[in-house]
This record gives C-alpha cells, structure tokens and sequence, in this order.
C-alpha cells in the first residue's frame, strides 16, 4: 500500500517534471524558429515528445530507481527512436501502413513498456 | 533516490541556453528560421535529396519493402536497401506533426545530433560534471565551414544524415555500457545496437569494436565479469535476431558491391574536419587529450576511453576505413568535447581555486559566445541561411509532373542547372532520363545534334546496382544484367513521353545550352508536341506520338 503510494507521488510529480519539459522545449524551439507559428512549433514538440520521448520514457521507467529524470528522458529518447524506427519497418513489411503507425505504434510502444514494468513498479 | 528538483539549478539553467543557443545558431539559421517550408530547403547535394526523395516515396508506398520505381530507373523489384530506421522515424514524425517529409527528416537529423549531444554531456557527467558542462561549446563547431574543402556544416547541408543517426547509436553504445551493471542491461544494449544495425550499419561495426575495446579494458583493469559477459552475448544475440531480415539485404547489396577493401586514403571529397582546420584549438584539444591520458592512468573511465577509441578511429582512413573515417572527424566536434573540457577544467583552475557547476555554465557561455564571434584561429560559423538548390518553380513542376502524368511515363530532362544532382529529379515520381550533357555541349557546337544520342537512366543504381531479390538469399543485379549501355547509353529522343526544358540558367556561358533548349522546344512543338506545363524558368512538353519523327520540322 505504502509503495502504491509512493509510486503515485513520484509518477505525478514526473508527470509535471514532464510538462516543465514539454513547455520549456515549445519555448527554446519558438526561440529558434521565430519565423514559425507557435501553434505549428507546440504541435511539432509535442509530436516529437509523442513519437519518441514518451515511449523512450515508458521504456526506461523500468530503472527509475537507478536512473534520474534528465538521463531517462534524453536516453529514453534515442531508445524511442530505435524502438518506433525498427518497428515501424518491420511493420510496414508486414502490411501495417506507415502513415497509419503515427498515433498507434507509439501507443502501443507506451502500453506495451508500463505493463512490461508493472510488476516492478507495482514493489516501489 | 536519484531526484530532479523542479527549481531550475544551475545545470538546468545552463542545459536550456545551450540547447536555446544550438537550436539558434544550427537548425535555426540553416533553415531561415523556419521549420515549414514550400519546397526542400537548405538542400546543397545530390546525396540530400537522396534521402529527400527516398522517405517521401517510403511515405508514399506505405513500407520500404521495396525502392520506389522512380528511385530505381522503373525497376519496380529493386530492394529497399538503405538503412530504414531513420526514415520510417521521420515519416511518423511529420505525419504527426503535420509537416512534409522533406522538413520533418531534416528537422529529425538536427535533433537526432542534439540529443547525441546531451547524451554524450550526461555520459561525461557520470565522470565529472564540470569536466561534462565544459566540453559543450565545442559542438557548436559542428556548424562550422573550412576553407578549402566541404566542412561539418555541410554534412546537414550536403545531406551525411545517416551517418549522424550512426554517430547518435555509437554514443548511445557507450551509455548503455556505462549501465551495464543495470538488472536486465541488456536489453538497453540489444536496442542500442539493433539502432546501430538498422541506422547506419557502418557504425555498427565500428560499435563491435568498441565492445571488444571495451572487454579488454574491462579485463585490463579485474572488472570482467561474467555476468557482463552473459549480458554482452544476450544482447548481440537479441539485436541480431532484430536486425537479421536487414542484414540478409545489407549482405546483399552494400557488402556485395561495395566490400571492404584496404585502401589508404588521406583525404576525401566528404564534408570532414583535417587537423589543420582547427588551427589554435589543436593546441587546446591537445593540452586536454594529454590531460585526460594523464586522467584516466588514474582513474580509468570508459568515457575517456570512449573519446581515445573515437579519436583512433577518425584515423582509421590510413587503415582502409576509408570515408566512414572521415565522418567521424566531421563529428569530432563531439567525439572530442570532452578533450576541450578538460582544457578548460585545468585552464580555469589557474583561476577558479575550486570548479562549480554555475562557474562552469559561464565559462561555458563565454566560450560559445567566443566561437559564435568568429574570432580568428578557429573554424568559422557563417551564421547565414543555407539557401537550397531547389526553387519553388522547379518543385512546382515535379509536383505537376507527379501529379498530372502517367505512373509509367518517362520524363526526358534536356539541360537544366540542377539536375546535375541527379536524386532531385525522383521528386518527379516517375523514371527520369537526361540528356548527356557534355554531348549535347558537343553536339550543339559541332551542329550534330540528332534524333539518337546518350542519355542516362536516373536511379539510385551506382551503390548497390538495383538489386532485386529473387529468394531471402537469392539476389540479382538489374546494373550488371541490362548492362552498362541500356542505362547511360544512346537513346531516341523521340521516344519518351514528356520533355523538360530549362529556360534560363544562372550562369552565363552555358546561354547557349539553353538557346539550344528553346529551339529544341520548338521543333518539338512543330512535330505536333503540346505545351502542357510553364512557368517561368521551366517549360513542359507531351508527345502524343512517342517513336515518330520528332526531328523531321528543326526549328
């Protein structure tokens, strides 16, 4: 009960560490691309962060306990990257369209990773 | 329990101007400042268009089963041969993120090199945090031009993108290393190296290297356990047995016609960094690497043996790795970062009693600043747009062309200024021929220019000559069976469905070649051709009777 609790806290309080990132990339990136809409730079980050980020981090969320925020989501990412890429090839081969796969295989990504986790998640 | 404190500390602080500066200074300014835009942008060579028209046509077939025809000379069985993972990343990146490849793959590489960045500052960090947060300014050189030969910059411009996905697996190598001791590391390091695999194969076996390195040094210093053993094995195997049906077609194609041969090269047409080019900063990285030989006799850390196995292998061209060493130099920028930290580090001890991190984030600041000056003595940054040989009337014509003619039609090119790279014209879709151009220079200047003539069959054939697959390890060779001549040899002129012709171009001598254009346009348009796209630079003709006497009226 007690790490069900603590659990909770620390993916509610990662969960906001989360949304610092999300907003503080939409900002450094308008920065850059000043010449670009903000809604069209939020919605490119946030594509980025759907895509890659978020599975990357379910990925990792594994070894919480053995690695911090800033190295699970940069490390998590490149591993998003390798995970949605090879999947998304060998899918495609198989018959999954690609430009089906945007929404979805990230999802599923994401799905797959927390309940791959839960049991270890679950004694935190 | 490792925490990420919400108040912004002054790593944190330091982290977001960096990124703020690099995404400013690169992406930023190679694409005007702009993620979107009408047509493929900052696009300087025939290898960017390349993987321009390549996720495009991924995008348009669904899957990279196959190349699309229009990137294989018609041929519709070609193998999709290059490693697919960044592509099929990019597609759902723009597709999520509503834009057009051509934007959203370059967008991807930019920040593929940034998190290669980040991840390489947190791999150092585990070392020294200092050390970690001085290395930094040194990647801005990754933006850097030379003066006598293509620098790093154009490794984005010129479009080296795999290679960058490469680079990005290799550092992710050595942080899946420095975690090995993790309960089930291995599949950390079986993703890893699957991305390596299906990124850019070539780092792959740079990455096996730096394994075996890395069990040496292990051994060296009483560390080799077997339970890093048994990782090490689970994870090959795993990353092998997700790599395999890609490594059957690497065999196939790139090991077959380009196998490994000992060739001493001691420069290259590649964008890359010599040791010339970095001028007075040679004397810094030195002054750092003979600091950080110094370190790790002391305290033997796998970063900075990381570093050393990097800056051996940008070397390796003597040893016959050829241009894949030659791209690791244009990446020293990274690779040898932490050799300018520790420069800095002992540099700033004859001031600073004691390094802090917020001292270190000025310092840091200071010397990006310095770089972003362009003072003398160092690689300089042009700080311009990249600019793009593509124009919006040339993009309006492959999209009428792809959007109005017929999937099996062929476009012939008379001469164009950009169509010398060659990859730009797949963004027709459809099988393309141009003209031979140094015979059509001759033949215009001797007055023989006649119904048949050279012209050459545009695909992607010269890396692995179309390859088809005949069983999973049965494979043909479209380049070798049709022959040389079917391909770059003569044609009839008369004989294609639709014509381009370039009405201007942009140098002044070659007026003639497009004086010759117009007239050629006009015995066509005689000989009952109809006009059927025009703008201002770029004219369009059907032939309604493909084989007839189209040279009978010259005009």
């Amino acid at each position: 009960m007690l790490g069900g609790i603590a659990l909770l806290k620390k993916l509610k309080q990662e969960g906001v560490y989360l949304l610092i990132a999300v907003i503080a990339c939409i900002v450094l990136m308008k920065i850059a691309f000043y010449n670009e809409s903000t809604v069209n730079v939020a919605g490119i980050v946030l594509s980025f962060f759907f895509v890659f980020v978020l599975p990357g981090f379910a990925i990792l969320i594994y070894w919480h306990e053995k690695l911090d925020f800033l190295e699970r989501i940069i490390a998590g990412t490149v591993l998003g990257i390798a995970v949605i890429g090879i999947s998304s090839y060998y899918l495609g081969i198989l018959g999954w369209n690609v430009n089906g796969q945007h929404v979805a295989l990230p999802l599923l990504v994401i799905i797959l990773a927390l309940g791959l986790s839960w049991k270890r998640l679950k004694t935190y | 329990m490792p925490s990420f404190r919400a108040d912004m500390d002054a790593e944190k602080a330091f982290l977001a101007v960096f990124i703020a500066l690099f995404l400013y200074f690169g992406p930023g300014i190679v694409f005007s400042h702009s993620i979107n835009h009408a047509y493929p942008w900052a696009i300087q060579a025939s290898d960017a268009f390349q993987h321009q028209a390549r996720v495009e046509s991924i995008k348009a077939m669904g899957n990279y089963y196959n190349e699309a025809s229009w990137i294989s000379a018609g041929f519709d069985d070609a193998v999709g041969f290059y490693p697919p993972l960044m592509y099929h990343a990019a597609i759902l990146f723009s597709n999520l993120g509503g834009m057009e490849t051509y934007d959203g793959l370059y967008l991807f590489v930019f920040l593929s090199v940034l998190l290669s960045i980040l991840l390489l500052y947190i791999c150092i960090k585990r070392f020294d945090s200092v050390i970690a947060i001085l290395s930094l300014p040194l990647t801005f050189l990754l933006f850097s031009v030379a003066e006598n030969h293509v620098g790093p910059l154009q490794s984005f411009t010129f479009g080296v993108w795999p290679a960058f996905i490469g680079h990005l697996f290799l550092i992710a190598l050595l942080w899946a290393l420095l975690n090995i001791e993790l309960e089930r590391s291995y599949i950390l390091l079986a993703l890893v190296m699957s991305g390596m695999a299906l990124g850019h194969t070539s780092e792959l076996i740079i990455g096996i290297l730096f394994i075996a390195v890395y069990l040496v040094f292990e051994y060296v210093i009483r560390q080799l356990s077997v339970s890093k053993l048994k990782t090490i094995i689970i994870a090959g195997g795993i990353s092998f047995l997700v790599s395999l049906y890609y490594l059957i077609i690497f065999k196939y194609t790139w090991a077959y016609v380009q196998p490994f041969k000992f060739e001493v090269q001691s420069t290259t047409s590649d964008p890359t960094l010599y040791l010339a080019d970095l001028s007075i900063l040679l004397a810094v990285l030195g002054i750092g690497l003979i600091l950080a030989i110094i370190s790790f006799a002391k305290k033997r850390h796998l970063v900075l043996l990381f570093s050393f196995f990097a800056l051996l292998v940008s070397f390796s061209n003597y040893i016959g790795f050829g241009r894949h060493a030659f791209r690791i130099r244009a990446f020293w920028p990274v690779y040898l970062a932490v050799f300018f930290g520790f420069a800095l580090y002992y540099g700033g001890k004859l001031l600073v009693k004691e390094w802090k991190e917020l001292y270190a984030g000025a310092a840091s600041l200071l010397m990006i600043a310095l770089i972003l000056a362009g003072i003398p003595l160092i690689p300089q940054l042009p700080l311009e747009p990249a600019g793009s040989i593509m124009d919006q009337y040339h993009w309006d014509m492959f999209d009428w062309i792809k959007s109005n003619t017929e999937k099996e039609a062929t476009i012939f090119y008379f001469y164009g200024d950009i169509y010398q790279h060659n990859a730009l014209l797949r963004n027709s879709e459809r099988r393309n021929v141009e003209i031979n151009r140094n015979e059509y220079i001759e033949a215009l200047q001797s007055g023989n220019l006649n119904r048949f003539m050279n012209a050459t069959i545009h695909g992607d054939g010269g890396g692995v000559w179309y390859a088809y697959r005949d069983g999973l390890f049965d494979y043909g060779y479209h380049l070798t069976e049709k022959g040389r001549d079917y391909f770059y040899g003569q044609k009839d002129l008369c004989g294609f469905e639709y014509y381009v012709f370039d009405k201007g171009t942009s140098i002044q001598q070659l007026q003639p070649l497009i004086e010759a254009n117009m007239a050629i346009a006009q015995t066509y348009a005689n000989a009952g051709m109809e006009g059927v796209f025009q703008n201002e630079v770029v004219l369009v003709l059907k032939n309604n009777n493909v084989g007839g006497d189209c040279f009978a009226q010259k005009a």
